[in-house]
């Protein structure tokens, strides 16, 4: 009984502090441009939506096109490294120096040399998002069976076979649990980028620069609205890559 | 069919796994190897494998190297892969075409004993099911030589039973020339028709134990006082080997 209702548990969570922030607005007469109501950010999605939605749909294509863009320089890069360990040792300070700097300071130099502004924040979201691609992917090749790779070489493999049938299928839980890490990522890296942007470097319109629209404007439930979409888009996407990988691998792994 | 002569293999760490190793293999005999853990029966079986190469000395096949199938300790499968697709591997890797290929795998998946199992993944199998995969896996290729190291051994004592017999029976059958390894000399006596005694590390063969029994092999083998004979005086050159008084 009581197990059956835990998925709900956050559902009622939520309700209650929604419920008890409306209370606590209409009862002291918060005005909307201090603390809007939930029901107040609720009437901005809606009447908003010509201006919110395509934000969601840039940042939402942003976000695909950096997770597409990290999973293949990830995978590539792994596959790299798998090969030879010089290249690795070579290159895997420079994958972590990328990975530790924060993108709000990669961003205006990105910006500067990338024009376009879809691909300079497509670019920043995915130098965030690649490393888990590239760490858990290199694991999950060099994690392949040495019975198995002992196997294919008395069979007389070739290195794109032992590669293609071998490597690639042994690391795709690995490469799959990485994707899930990255596709949260891709989406901070995508909003971050344009907040980095700002109004200046051009507009490329996600969602990020609505919030910062509506700031300058004091249009705080809109602000509040667009918080919202990032916020939903973010659990879309890890619930989108979870089914991904259950559908890739089949019920029984986690 | 094929001699080591005088074979040393020594790893980059040092190691020296097998030095002045020397004996011959005949066509068509089930031979183990027998021996304290590290002293190098899995080396040899990978030398002969071709999976490494002496360091000095050498292996000499009397007519060229022929097809040659492995059988690890697990069953090495591929997780991701059907029961089919996993024993058709060899010859998908030798560019065998699909047809041939899957109805050859059927037929070795028929052979261990595992038909209607061809769609399978080996999470659903049990271990002795996953290490008939394993064998049918061997049998596709049509080797004539099978190398096997320690086969058998995490498997339950029933299941391992019946395996051993049913290799006797494939290998007959197959007329496959047979290296094994194990840890178990009840196991050595029952399946070899000769077992080679290798010292501890770097090993090189100090006793060798033809079996009296003929090939046909079951429980009255087993019963019989000649295998109880033969058990004990293994046991003793094992001993013997590790430098212990038997
Ligand atoms: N690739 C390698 N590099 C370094 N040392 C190795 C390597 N392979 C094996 N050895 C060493 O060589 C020795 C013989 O190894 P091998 O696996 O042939 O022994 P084994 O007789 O099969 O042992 P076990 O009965 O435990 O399986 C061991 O001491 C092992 O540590
Ligand atoms: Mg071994």
């Amino acid at each position: 009984m009581i197990a059956r209702l835990a998925p709900l548990l956050p559902v009622l969570i939520g309700l209650a502090v929604l419920a008890g922030w409306e209370a606590l607005v209409a009862i002291r007469g918060i005005p909307p441009y201090i603390l809007p109501a939930p029901s107040r950010v609720a009437q901005s999605l809606w009447l908003d939506r010509a201006i919110l939605l395509p934000a969601l749909l840039v940042t939402l294509e942003i976000t695909a096109a950096a997770l597409i863009a990290a999973s293949l320089a990830g995978v590539g890069l792994a596959l790299l490294f798998v090969q030879s360990r010089w290249v690795e040792r070579s290159l895997y300070p420079y994958a972590v120096v990328l990975q530790v700097t924060p993108v709000v300071a990669i961003a205006p130099l990105v910006l500067i040399y990338v024009t376009e502004p879809f691909w300079a924040l497509l670019t920043c979201a995915a130098i965030v998002a690649f490393f888990p691609v590239l760490a858990n992917t290199t694991q999950g090749l060099r994690a392949t069976d040495p019975g198995l790779l002992d196997l294919f070489r008395l069979y007389g493999a070739g290195r794109w076979q032992q590669v293609a049938w071998l490597r690639l299928p042994s690391a795709l839980p690995h490469f799959l649990g990485g994707l899930r890490i990255s596709g949260g990522l891709a989406l901070i890296g995508a909003v971050v980028a344009e907040f980095a942007a700002g109004s200046t470097a051009g507009r490329a319109s996600g969602l990020a620069y609505r919030i910062l629209e509506a700031g300058y404007r004091l249009n705080i439930p809109r602000m509040f609205a667009a918080l919202v979409l990032v916020a939903l888009a973010g659990i879309a996407i890890h619930l989108a890559l979870g089914a991904l990988s259950r559908v890739i691998l089949g019920r029984d792994q986690p | 069919m094929l001699g080591l002569e005088g074979v040393e293999r020594r790893f980059a760490n040092g190691i020296v796994a097998l030095r002045d190793c020397s004996f011959a293999v005949a066509g068509g005999e089930i031979l183990a190897l027998l021996g304290p853990s590290g002293c190098g029966k899995s080396t040899v079986l990978r030398l002969i494998a071709g999976l490494e190469q002496p360091d000095a000395g050498r292996l000499v096949w009397a007519a060229g190297r022929p097809e040659i199938a492995y059988v690890f300790q697990d069953a090495t499968l591929m997780p991701w892969a059907s029961v089919a697709a996993n024993v058709a591997l060899p010859l998908r890797l030798r560019g065998v075409a699909k047809g041939e290929r899957l109805a050859r795998a059927a037929e070795a998946i028929e052979r261990v004993g595992l038909a209607g199992f061809a769609t399978a993944r080996p999470a659903e199998l049990s271990g002795g099911m996953r290490m008939r995969v394993s064998i049918a896996r061997a049998f596709v290729a049509r080797p004539a030589v099978l190398l096997m190291d320690e086969p058998f051994a995490a498997l339950d004592e029933i299941t391992r039973l019946k395996l051993d017999d049913e290799l006797r029976r494939h290998a007959r059958d197959l007329k496959l020339t047979v290296v094994f390894v194990t840890h178990s000399v009840f196991e050595s006596v029952y399946l070899a028709d000769r077992i080679l005694v290798l010292s501890p590390r770097p090993g090189r063969v100090v006793a060798e134990h033809p079996i009296a029994g003929g090939a046909d092999r079951g429980p009255a083998f087993r019963a019989a006082p000649g295998y109880a004979a033969q058990c004990g005086a293994v046991s003793a050159s094992l001993a013997r080997a590790m430098g212990e008084r038997p």
